[in-house]
C-alpha cells in the first residue's frame, strides 16, 4: 500500500467522524436535513468506491474518485454544525436572505455561517455555491445522489454573532458570492484588457483605470504592450480589487455608507496598496459616488456590468426607517423587506449621531449598555418582522377557540377595581404609553388582561461541575471560587410552531414573543393561563411601571410528566394595574434592561447581598 | 491545480474572497477530461458546454458578459489560450486528442494572460 493511499483512509476516517458527530445535528430546516442526508449517501458511496478500488487506485484516481468528495462533504459539514438552530445568527442571515432573493434564486441557496474564534472573521468560502461542476460530477457519478441546494457559507466571528451594527459586513460578503456566482468582475476585468489593448479608451478613462486598478499601470503605460497581462502583478491583483469595489457597492445598496464605514476603521485608513484590497480611499470613494450617483468610471462600468449579466440594476434597496420608537426603547415595526435592512442604517445612526438621546433616556451614559439596546431593538424589530410574517401564513386558517381569558388562576388581586379593562389597554395603546410588538391578534387584549406568547430563545438549567448557584455573595463555601450563575443554563432555540419540552422540576428561562413597554403608572402581573396551570406550569413574575423588554418567564414544572409547549401559544396573562404615583422606570438602577432574550439571575448584584456578606464577616473574624 | 497558479488559496484576513472555487473548477474539469480519456462518456456531458462557448468566444458569437457563467473561467482561459485551436473544432465530433490536448492546456502552470 502507498502513503498515499494510507492518507486516503485517515481521510476517509476524518470524514466517517464528522458524520458521525453531525448525526444528531437540529436544523429546523428540512432543506438543511436533506443535505446532510445526500453527505451520508455521498460518503456511503465513496467508501465503497474507495475500499473496493484502493489496491488498484492510482493517485489522480485518488484525487479524482475520492479526495474532492471527502473535501467537500467535511467542508459543508463544517458550516452545517454551525448552523443547527440553536447557533446560526437568525434574525441577520433572514435579511441576506432577503438580499440574496434579489439576486439568485432563493430556493436553490441555503445560507450557513461559520463562527469563527478570531475577531476579524469575516469572510465568504465561495466553493460549495458558485461551482455547480462540483454537484454535476457528483451526479453524474452517482446519479441517485442529487444535491437540490448549494451551501452559501459565510464566516463570521463568533464573538460578534449577534452584533447587528457590525452584521452590515456580511452584506459585502454576500456580495461576494452574488460576484462569483457570476462572474461580473471577472468578465469586466476582461472586456478592460480588451479595450486597453485596442486602445479603445480615452486618456481620462485610462487615468481612472490606473487610480482604482493600480496593478494596470504598467501595462496601460506601456506603449509597446504585449496582448497578455501578468497574472500574478496584473491579473490577479486588479481581479480582487474590482471584487471589493463591487462588494463594497452591493452592500451600500443594502445599508449605505455604514459598511464602508466600519471597514475604514477596521483596516485603520490604510492607504497602502495591497494586492487583495484597493486602498481605502478609492474604495470611499466608489461607495460615496455610488450612493450619490456621481459620475464615476469604475463605478459605471461596475454597474453596466451587473445589468448586462444579471439584467437587474445596481441600487438602493433599503427604506429609512423613522427612529422614533428607539428612543422610546421600543422595537420598530417594520412593513417591508426594504425596511428590515434600513433598520441596521438606523441603528447605526443611532449609535453615530443620537447617542446622547438613549443615554438621556435610560439615564444611564454607559456605551456598553446603549449598544445592548440598540441591539437588542434591531434584533427585536427583525424578529417581530419575521414572526408576523409566519403568523399571517396561517392566520385564520383554523377557528378561534373558546378563550379562558376571563378566568384568571390567582387569589392575589385584592382590588378588583384597580385592574384595566380591555378599553383602557386600548386606550394606553392608542396613545402609544403602552406598547406591544408583536400583537400577531388584537383578541390577545381579554376583558381584564393581555395573553402573551411563548417567545422563542430559552435558558434552560444545566447540572455542571459546581456543587450549587450561589446566590450570595459568601464565597468562603467555595474556598474563594465563584462560577457566573450564566454558566448553570445553556442557551436553546425554537422556530415559531417548533416545541419545547419542559421537564419536571426543571427551571427554564424564557421570554414572551412580545416586546413591551409599560406606562410609567402600570405595573403588570403575570401569571399562567389557567389552561397550562392545570398542566402544571408555574412562574412567578411581575413588571414595574416602566419596564420595556421581553417579558421574562421563570416556568417550573411541577407536574410528573414533561410538557410540550407550542412556542408562539398563549400562555402567560397580564394584568395591568395602575400604581399611585407615577414614576421614572430608568431613575432607579436597573439590571435588566431592553432585553430580548433570556437573561439569568443577576440577583448578585443586589446591594443587600454585600451588606449581609460584610455582616457575615465581621460576625466570623474573616478578612 | 490551477493554471493560473497564482495565489494563495486560504482566507487572508478580513473581507477577502477565497479563491479556493477558481482552483476547484479547473481541478473539476481536469477531473472530468481524464474520465473522457478513461473511457467514461457520460462526463463529456459536462465539458461540451464549455467547448461550446470557448468556441463561441473566439468567433466573437458571444461576449464575456453573455458566455455561460458556470465553467466561466475555464471558458475564457482555453479560448484566450487556443484561439485558433477552437475556431477549427469541429464542436459536432470533439476526439479523444482533442480532449487530451484541452486537458493539456488547462493543467499547464502558465503566469501570463491574453489581453
Amino acid at each position: 500500500m502507498s502513503y498515499t493511499k494510507e492518507l486516503l483512509l485517515l481521510h476517509l476516517t476524518h470524514a466517517k467522524q464528522a458524520l458521525e458527530r453531525a448525526k444528531n445535528n437540529s436544523y429546523s430546516d428540512q432543506r438543511k436535513e436533506t443535505y446532510q442526508k445526500n453527505l451520508f449517501d455521498l460518503f456511503d458511496a465513496v467508501e465503497k468506491d474507495a475500499l473496493d478500488n484502493l489496491d488498484t487506485f492510482k493517485d489522480q484516481q485518488i484525487y479524482d474518485g475520492s479526495k474532492k468528495y471527502l473535501d467537500f462533504i467535511i467542508k459543508s459539514l463544517q458550516f452545517l454544525n454551525s448552523s443547527t438552530f440553536n447557533q446560526i445568527p437568525y434574525e441577520i442571515v433572514e435579511c441576506l436572505k432577503h438580499a440574496m432573493d434579489d439576486w439568485e434564486d432563493i430556493d436553490k441557496f441555503i445560507i450557513v455561517t461559520s463562527l469563527i474564534n478570531d475577531a476579524e472573521a469575516f469572510s465568504y468560502e465561495g466553493w460549495l455555491a458558485t461551482d455547480d461542476n462540483l454537484y454535476n460530477d457528483i451526479h453524474t457519478k452517482y446519479p441517485a445522489i442529487n444535491f437540490t441546494h448549494r451551501l452559501v457559507q459565510i464566516n463570521l466571528p463568533k464573538a460578534l454573532a449577534r452584533d447587528y451594527l457590525v452584521a452590515v459586513v456580511l452584506y459585502h460578503e454576500l456580495g461576494h458570492f452574488v460576484d462569483m456566482k457570476s462572474s461580473i468582475s471577472e468578465s469586466l476585468l476582461y472586456a478592460i484588457l480588451d479595450g486597453i489593448y485596442q486602445n479603445t479608451f480615452s486618456v481620462g478613462e485610462l487615468n481612472d483605470l490606473k487610480k482604482y486598478l493600480p496593478n494596470l499601470t504598467d501595462y496601460i503605460d506601456d506603449p509597446d504592450r504585449p496582448d497578455w497581462v501578468p497574472m500574478k502583478a496584473g491579473f490577479d491583483p486588479s481581479l480582487y480589487h474590482l471584487m471589493e469595489y463591487f462588494s463594497d457597492m452591493f452592500a451600500s445598496q443594502y445599508v449605505g455608507g455604514m459598511c464602508d464605514l466600519y471597514v475604514t476603521y477596521l483596516c485603520e485608513d490604510k492607504n497602502e496598496l495591497s494586492d487583495t484590497h484597493p486602498i481605502i480611499i478609492n474604495r470611499r470613494k466608489v461607495v460615496s459616488d455610488f450612493i450619490i450617483s456621481a459620475p464615476n468610471f469604475i463605478v459605471n462600468a461596475i454597474a453596466e456590468s451587473v445589468q448586462k449579466i444579471k439584467s437587474h440594476p445596481l441600487e438602493k434597496k433599503y427604506a429609512d426607517v423613522p427612529d422614533g420608537d428607539f428612543f422610546n426603547l421600543v422595537p420598530l415595526e417594520l412593513k417591508t423587506v426594504a425596511e428590515i435592512h434600513g433598520v441596521l442604517h438606523t441603528g447605526w445612526d443611532i449609535w453615530l449621531k443620537y447617542q446622547n438621546v438613549l443615554a438621556s433616556n435610560l439615564n444611564s451614559k454607559d456605551p456598553s449598555k446603549i449598544y445592548s439596546v440598540i441591539n437588542n431593538l434591531i434584533e427585536k424589530s427583525i424578529g417581530n418582522y419575521i414572526s408576523i410574517s409566519e403568523w399571517d401564513k396561517v392566520k385564520g386558517t383554523v377557528p378561534p377557540s373558546e378563550s379562558d381569558a376571563g378566568y384568571v388562576q390567582s387569589n392575589q388581586l385584592n382590588n378588583q377595581k384597580n385592574i384595566l379593562t380591555k378599553s383602557d389597554i386600548r386606550e394606553l395603546i392608542n396613545q402609544t404609553k403602552l406598547f406591544i410588538r408583536p400583537l400577531l391578534d388584537l383578541d390577545q387584549i381579554g376583558e381584564a388582561g393581555i395573553d402573551f406568547r411563548l417567545g422563542y430563545d430559552f435558558l434552560v438549567s444545566v447540572q455542571g461541575r459546581d456543587a450549587f448557584i450561589n446566590a450570595s455573595k459568601n464565597e468562603w463555601i467555595q474556598g474563594g471560587q465563584r462560577r457566573n450563575i450564566k454558566q448553570f443554563f445553556q442557551s436553546s432555540r425554537r422556530q415559531l410552531g417548533e416545541t419545547f419540552i419542559l421537564h419536571p422540576n426543571q427551571t427554564v428561562l424564557a421570554v414572551t414573543l412580545e416586546y413591551i413597554r409599560l406606562p410609567e403608572n402600570c405595573m403588570m402581573m403575570l401569571f399562567v393561563r389557567s389552561s397550562y396551570a392545570r398542566l402544571g406550569l408555574t412562574i412567578s413574575t411581575i413588571a414595574q411601571p416602566g419596564y420595556c423588554g421581553c417579558l421574562s418567564l421563570e416556568f417550573t414544572n411541577t407536574n410528573n410528566n414533561p410538557i410540550n409547549l407550542a412556542v408562539g401559544a398563549r400562555i402567560i396573562q397580564g394584568i395591568l394595574c395602575p400604581v399611585s404615583n407615577s414614576t421614572h422606570y430608568f431613575h432607579s438602577q436597573r439590571k435588566y434592561v431592553c432585553h430580548v432574550r433570556p437573561e439569568p439571575s443577576a440577583v448578585i448584584n443586589d446591594n443587600d447581598l454585600s451588606l449581609l456578606n460584610n455582616l457575615w464577616k465581621i460576625n466570623n473574624d474573616r478578612p | 491545480m490551477n493554471p493560473f497558479n497564482s495565489i494563495d488559496y486560504n482566507l487572508i484576513g478580513i473581507m477577502l474572497k477565497s479563491h479556493s472555487s477558481q482552483e476547484q473548477t479547473f481541478d473539476y474539469y481536469a477531473s472530468f477530461l481524464r474520465n473522457i480519456l478513461d473511457g467514461q462518456e457520460n462526463y463529456k456531458a459536462l465539458i461540451q458546454p464549455v467547448i461550446v462557448d470557448a468556441k463561441k468566444l473566439v468567433e466573437k458569437k458571444i461576449d464575456y458578459f453573455s458566455i455561460s457563467r458556470n465553467g466561466f473561467e475555464v471558458i475564457v482561459f482555453l479560448a484566450k489560450k487556443a484561439p485558433s485551436f477552437f475556431s477549427g473544432l469541429n464542436i459536432a465530433n470533439v476526439s479523444n486528442e482533442d480532449y487530451a490536448y484541452m486537458l493539456k492546456l488547462i493543467t499547464t502552470p502558465s503566469d501570463l494572460i491574453s489581453a
